[in-house]
Order: C-alpha cells, then structure tokens, then sequence
C-alpha cells in the first residue's frame, strides 16, 4: 500500500506543481490571486518531501516489493547504507535531485515575504522547472514502481565497493551545489520578466554562494575519494564525469565574482544576469550528460532513448527561452567606465579566463562525440589536453588575483605598487632558483605556470597583511582566507605531480629490496578473516632504520559475489604520503607490489579545505550584513 | 545587431538538434584495424607446427579469439559451429593453458581448421584485441572486418556477410 | 564492471576496476625511464574500459599493454614510437594526447580562440 501512497503523493505533488504555475500566470494580472501561489507552492513542496520520507521508509524496512529498492539495496546492509542506496542510481538519484531542488526553492520563497510580481513571477519558474523535472521522474524513471507479484526476499547483491561513507555523502553535496544554482536562475529571470529594478543579485548572494560551496565541497569530497579508495594515487582524473561537474563550478566562481563586482560598483549588470542563467544551465547539462550516457558510448541510448531525449528537449526548453529572454529584453543600466587597474577591472579578466576555461572543458567534453559523428573514428581528449590548456589560464588568472589585493574598487592602480608586484615576482625567481639548484626540482612548463600563480597568491597576499595603510588593511577576510587556500591549491598540484613517483617490485617475505630511492621488507604476509570478506594482509616496512614506516596493505574476497578488491595501505605526512597496492604472487613465489610516494597532497586538502573555511566566513558576514 | 542575436540562437538549436540525433543514432564506428593486411607474426599452432601470416594469404576465413577461460566464448560457439559448415575458422587460442585448451575443444567441439596458440597475447595485441572473444573477416591476407564481444547472427549479417 | 561504473556513473567520479591484480614487476636503469614508463602509461587509454588510461586499470589488456610498453622503454623506443605502435593498433581512441594537426586543431585552438570572442566581447561593452 505504501508504494501506491508515496506515488500518488507524488503525482499529487507533480499536480500542485502545474496549478502553482498556472495560477502564477494568472496572477501576474490578478493581483488579488497572489496571495494563494505561495501556500500552494509550499504545500507541492511539501508533498514532494512526503513522497521521498516515504521512499526512504521503504527501504530502511525493505520493503522489496518496489523495484528500485528490489534492485540496489540488501537486507543485511546497515541503516545507512539503506537509506544511501536510493541515490546509488538514476531513478533515485533523479528524485533525490528534484527534492532538493524543492527544498532550496521553498527556504528562498519562504524567506521573501513580498507578493510583487517579481516573486510571482520567481514563484512561477520554480514550480514549472519543479513540474517538469517531477513529470520526468513518474513517466520516465519512476523509483516507486512494484515489482509484482514475485518479489525478491532478501534484495539485491550489493557491490561492496558501494559501501562507502564518502560514496554515501558525496552525491547529496554535489546535487546541493548544483541545485542551488536554480536560486540564481529563478531570481535573474524573473528580474527580466518583471522588469523589475531592484537589486536581485544581493537578494540572492548568499545563496549563490551556499551553493558555490555545497559544490566546491562536493568536487573535494570526490576528489579525495577517488584518492583513498581508488588506489590509484590520482585525485583528479580529467574524467568526462567529473569535467562536467567542474563546469558548474567555474561558472559559479565567475558569478560570485561578477555579483560582487555589481553590487560594489553597479558594473557588469547584464553579465551577472547572464552567468546566473548558465550556471544552472550547465548544472543541467550536466545531469544532462550523465544520465544520458552519452559520453560513456556515444551509443550507449540507442535501444531506449527517451530519457536521453526528455531530458535534452527540457534543457532545450529552458536555455532557449531564457537565452532569447536575456537577448531580447535588453538592459537599460546606464553604462559606466571600467578603470584598468581596479578591483573590478582584475575580477572581470579573470571572468573572461573563466569563460574561456568553462567553453574549453565543454569542448574537450563535446569534441570527441562530434569527431565520432562527422569523420567515424573514436577519438580520446584526456589529461594532456586539460593540462595544457589550463596551465596558462591559471597563470595569467593567479597574476591577476595577486595584483588585484592591491587595487581599490573604481580607482586606477597605484603605480607604485607595481614596483611591488615585481619583487614579488623577482622573489618568486629567487625560490624556483633555489628549488632548482639545491633540491633539484625543475619544473615542467605546466608545473612551473601553476606554481608561479600560486605562489604569487601567497606572497602578496601575505604582504598585505602587514599594509601600512589602515583603510586598506584586508577588507575581507573570507575572501582573504579563500583566495589563500586556491593559492595552497596551486602548488600543491605541480609540487605534487613534478615529485611523486611510483614504483613496482616483486618481493619475496623477509628479504630487503632495495630500489633507487626505497628499501622495501616484507615482514609477513598471512591470511584473516572479516565480516563478510576474507582477506590477504601483508606487513610491509619501508625504508627500515631512522624513518621506517610500516604499512599492511590488503585484498579482500567478498562472499556474496566472490569480488576481490585492493585495500591501499597510507601512511600520510605533511611531506609524503607513501600508498601501497598488494599485487598478485607471481609464479616464482614473488609478491608484487605497488609503492607510491605521492608528494603534498596535504597542500591539496588543505587548500580546499582552507578555501572552504573562506567561503564560510564570507557566508556568515553576509548573513550578518542580511539581518 | 538583430542578425546576430537570432543566429546566436539558432546557433543553440542546431546544437541542441545535433545531440539529439546523436541520442538517436545507432550506427558503430568501425574499428580501426579493418582494412589493413594481416599482420606478419610467426607461432605455433596448439598442436606444435608452425604458422606464419603467409597461412592468410589466399583464402577466406573467420578468425576467432578464444580461450577456454572465457565464458562468452562457450556462448558463441554453438553459432560459430553453424557457421563452420560455410567457412574455414581458424581459432587463435587467446592467453591460455595448451592442456585446458585441448580439453575444452574436445569438450565441446572443434570445428577450427586450426588454432594458433598464442599464450602471451602477442598476436592479438597485433590485431587490436582487447579480449576475448573477438572475430575478423579475413579476405586474401587482409583484415575486412573486425566484432569485439559474442559472434552472433545479427552481428554476422550486419558485418561479415556483406563483405564476403 | 560496466554495471558498476553506470551505477557510480551517477556521481562525479569514475571507477575503474579497483582491485590491484598486477602480476609483473616493473624495475628500470635509470630513473628516467623509470619517469617515461609511468608518464605514457597515463597518457595511453585503456581500450577496454569505459574511462580511465592503462595505468589507472587492471582489466588484462591494461597489463599486457603496459607489458607491452615496459619492454619497449627497455629496448630503447622513443615514447613517440610507443605511442604509435598503441595508435596502429587500436587506434587514436588509445591516446588521451590528440594529435596537433587537422581536423584537431579545432580542438587546440579552440581556446585560444574563445580567449578572443569574450575578450573582444568584453573590451566593446566597456567602449
């Protein structure tokens, strides 16, 4: 009976949602009629909210009689991973998406208590996007379908590489980020639609950037679970999947910028309207891309492709009536002159790098689909691509973000302080010298233009704490601290990728193996027995004597589906995190292994981490400035 | 001004247009190696004698990639069985154990006018194998067409027997 | 695997095979080659999976091609011919570097040709 409840709940939601958008039509003329859109929109929300509650309840009771939880959750899983499996796949994870993108639109309308028709009209972009996505939830993908009458007694077996807390949170995060974006999106096109004239992107800044770091946390998140669960010593891949999530990001570093600019000196109105709409566009494409599969086969959708094509006709749908929109409403703001050298004038070059950086990725993503489609032959665009093109980018935007701590809004740039800049760089010479003559680090060109970015960062950023001049002491510390961790960030990646290495080597138990840069022992190997897996542990010592390091790598063999998988063994450290793979015993009684040393890769959590705590400080004084 | 802004949007649509039909279109690309001669090895087929690419150079024949490890390879063989009454398969025994690969041919059947054995995978690396089973249409020394994954009626009709 | 990819495929990440199966040691001369081993086995993409280079899988091809390139490094092949030996056989769907010519400079200049629209773009809105 439940399943049936939580449907036609949903339906009923799907249902509230059409009304809300068509009493909001008619409201835009009847004023008297605005008064019932909110309620009617919170009560959608609401039964939206319902429905899922109700979805979760059936798989904490396993209740396996619904498909969907039929085929991706087990009977023996613990609680949580019960509740996480409704978005480890497309049916739930779309509904997942959709709730939150309710929720988002509910706390933004509900904290705006005018009925103007700009919130009318807020108010009817909602609840369409919110139709439209519910309508492809029940017609296409709907997780609340029966599997009737058979249906299985103890569920699916569950990969247990699933079980995973950073798998289980990671998800939710990243859809926060995303959706988010719609809060933006909504307020710019209502602003066109209404006409309005009063300022919407300080209404929304705060959640812009709410979203900005749901998103940037949800990118980390990810990252660092591919390095410690993956085994493979990388965090960042240039995978198509995770190219796609970064378009939204570096849209949404462009707006935030762009609003700050708008909101300080009335510059870039139309920009920030534009970039609010692609945000939330990209975020869609994104869902976009990955559900369609498109990029896993180009053919992948063949045999069953309304997903596919529903979901592009949406975005079709939206970025066309909100691009014409955009084109044709046209902006009466009177214009004012940029002064090169201010503050305004460095955030906006580094928007068009932004721009340049979002169209690039969307080509390396694209290209590949397109080449197949006119010249025949699959072609691959990987990390060499991504690296090349992003390497100046990131020097150029790093100069500028540098300079920019010096500049003032709408003041030219004191000449003097170009004298600084220089010694600055001349200093950031004096170290790439001392890195190369000393420890032997040369750079490659890709490193070099990231290091030199992020080190520029931290040095003038550094020096202007100590500025003489009170007024312009840091004005800001969230963006401060922020723009401290991205810097972090980018040395962190080209000390990382110029110093690691890796090595392979067959072991026999108890006799030292000395490569060029380690000595590697063996000291036991044996077998122990978990859970639900049974597993090979070896005790392995690295570098025995002053330094020695001792780590117990395992494979494990799962007995529900005999899976065998790898357990990386890290040891981390500020300097080095030194990661071991167990490999296979090879026919001469030889166990193989794999070690890493992979350098800094405290610098890259950390600098996310500390760019995090940025965005955070900045949130709190806004909500502050906002009460 | 108003050009641009109208092209700028038919521009999108042509986009969005093009994705479409990507969604729709089920055609596969074809792999890389077909057109090209067979390429020049030197093994030994699973019962000791020697076979050079020169074996190729005058016939027609459906190469197989196989091992006795590879459960899809079981799959396909009843078909390829049917297939065997109309065309000389000639079988590269693909990262296997000679003794197991004996065995199962004699398990369950051995339509192959030969098997070349090729233990390291050399061979198949050679022509672009990136598992088994694979098969090649191979027409006077030169490759014409190439299936990754079961052989099968449709896949057969669709890529082989046209070019025979 | 596929399945489990398009199950994971829902978020950010990708997920190669992920146990670690390799059977061969990989031992050098020189750190150099040492360097280049590591460094085209990233570069060369795994033609049987779904996403993710030689280096970061263990489906077998994975193995033998990374075989395939150690032996290589070791007689002494430049990386260009490595690469090619790769492209010959499966293609240019087997390197993640496209090359710098043709139909792919579309795909080099491109950005240095959006560099340009929104510069210009941005320039004539301030003028």
């Amino acid at each position: 009976m439940i399943p049936e409840l939580a449907n036609f709940i949903l339906i009923l939601s799907m249902s509230l949602f059409f009304g809300t958008s068509l009493l909001g039509i008619y409201a835009r003329k009847i004023e008297s009629a605005r008064i019932i859109i909110k309620p009617l929109f919170t009560n959608a929300n609401l039964l939206l909210l319902a429905s899922f509650a109700l979805l979760i309840y059936l798989a904490v009771t396993d209740n396996f009689s619904v498909k969907y939880i039929a085929s991706h959750s087990n009977s023996s899983l613990p609680v949580f991973y019960k509740i996480s499996s409704i978005w480890s796949a497309h049916e739930g994870s779309m509904f997942l998406w959709i709730v939150l993108l309710g929720s988002w639109s509910l706390l933004f309308v509900r904290n705006n208590y005018k009925t103007d028709l700009y919130i009318t009209d807020v108010l009817i972009i909602l609840s369409s996007i919110l139709f439209l996505f519910t309508a492809f939830l029940i017609f296409t993908s709907n997780p609340l379908d029966r599997v009737l009458p058979l249906s299985p007694i103890d569920g699916a077996d569950i990969n247990p590489i699933l079980q995973d807390p950073g798998l289980a949170i990671h998800p939710p995060m990243l859809y926060m980020g995303y959706v988010g974006f719609v809060i933006p999106f909504a307020a710019a096109l209502a602003n066109l639609t209404s006409s309005s004239t009063h300022a919407w992107e300080k209404s929304v800044k705060r959640w812009t950037l709410a979203a900005w770091a749901f998103l940037t946390a949800g990118i980390g998140l990810g990252s660092a679970w591919a390095y410690y669960e993956l085994g493979w010593g990388g965090y960042w891949f240039w995978d198509p999947v995770e190219n796609i999530a970064l378009l939204p990001w570096l849209c949404g570093t462009a707006l935030v910028h762009a609003m700050a600019v708008s909101s300080k000196t009335s510059n870039l109105k139309a920009w920030v309207t534009f970039l609010a709409m692609l945000v939330f566009i990209l975020s869609l494409f994104g869902a976009f891309i990955v559900r369609s599969g498109i990029i896993d086969s180009v053919h992948a959708f063949a045999s069953d492709p309304t997903r596919g094509l529903y979901l592009l006709s949406l975005i079709a749908g939206i970025s066309l009536f909100s691009f014409a929109l955009f084109i044709f409403k046209g902006f009466n703001y009177q214009k004012k002159v940029m002064l090169f050298g201010s503050k305004e004038s460095f955030i906006s070059l580094n928007n068009i790098l932004l721009m340049t950086a979002i169209f690039s990725v969307f080509l390396g993503v694209l290209y590949p689909l397109i080449y197949e489609t006119i010249l025949g032959p699959k072609i691959s665009v990987g990390p060499p691509f991504y690296n090349t093109i992003f390497a100046p980018m990131v020097l150029i935007a790093g100069l500028f973000i540098g300079s920019s701590i010096d500049s003032q809004w709408q003041r030219p740039f004191r000449s003097i302080k170009l004298l600084k800049l220089a010694y600055c760089l001349v200093l950031i010479a004096i170290i790439l010298a001392f890195l190369y003559f000393f420890l032997g680090i040369s750079f490659s060109a890709i490193e070099g233009m990231s290091f030199i970015a992020g080190s520029f960062i931290l040095i003038t950023y550094t020096l202007s704490i100590f500025n003489t001049d009170r007024k312009r002491r840091i004005a800001n510390i969230g963006s401060f601290v922020s723009h401290l961790g991205f810097g972090l960030l980018l040395i962190g990646i080209p000390l990382n990728s110029n110093l690691s290495y890796e090595e392979t080597v067959a072991v026999v138990i108890n006799e030292p193996k000395q490569t060029e840069r380690n000595t590697i022992i063996l000291n036991n190997i044996y077998e122990a027995e978990g859970p639900n897996f049974s597993s090979i542990i070896a005790e392995v010592e690295v570098n025995p004597g002053t330094n020695a390091v001792l780590l117990m790598p395992e494979k494990r063999r799962y007995a529900n589906r005999g899976q065998v998988t790898s357990e990386t063994a890290i040891k981390s450290s500020f300097l080095r995190d030194i990661y071991i793979n167990l490999g296979e015993l090879n026919d001469q009684d030889q166990w193989i292994l794999r070690l890493q040393s992979n350098y800094f890769i405290s610098l890259i959590w950390g600098g996310i981490m500390i760019m995090l705590l940025g965005i955070l400080v900045f949130l709190r004084k806004i909500k502050h400035a906002a009460d | 001004m108003q050009l641009i802004k109208i092209s700028s949007l038919i521009l999108l649509s042509i986009f969005f247009v093009f994705l479409g039909g990507i969604i729709l279109d089920g055609n596969e690309s074809e792999s890389v190696i077909s057109g090209k001669p067979f390429p020049v090895f030197q093994q030994k087929t699973l019962d000791g004698k020697d076979i050079s690419n020169k074996y190729f150079s005058d016939k027609t024949v459906l190469v197989n990639i196989w091992a006795s490890w590879c459960i899809t390879c079981l799959v396909e063989h009843p078909f390829l069985e049917s297939l065997a009454e109309d065309i000389n398969i000639v079988g590269v025994n693909y990262k296997d154990d000679p003794k197991n690969a004996s065995d199962w041919l004699t398990k369950h059947g051995n339509f192959f006018t030969v098997n070349i054995h090729d233990p390291q995978g050399n061979l198949a690396i050679d022509l672009g194998v990136t598992g088994a089973p694979e098969s090649f249409l191979v027409v006077n020394g030169k490759i014409v067409s190439h299936i990754i994954g079961e052989m099968n009626q449709r896949k057969w009709e669709q890529h082989f027997a046209p070019n025979l | 695997m596929h399945l489990i990819f398009k199950i994971i495929g829902v978020t950010l990440l990708m997920l190669p095979q992920l146990v670690f199966s390799q059977s061969q040691e990989f031992i050098f001369e020189n750190e150099e080659m040492e360097s280049r081993f590591y460094a085209l086995t990233n570069e060369i993409r795994c033609p049987k999976c779904t996403s993710g280079s030689i280096a970061s899988s263990n489906a077998p091809i994975a193995e033998d091609l990374k075989r395939k390139v150690y032996e290589q490094i070791l007689s002494g092949k430049t990386n260009d011919e490595i690469k090619a030996y790769i492209v010959d056989r499966y293609g240019e769907f087997a390197d993640y570097r496209p090359s710098f010519d043709s139909w792919n400079l579309f795909l080099w200049l491109g950005p240095g040709f959006f560099l340009l629209i929104f510069g210009y773009l941005f320039f004539r809105q301030q003028n």
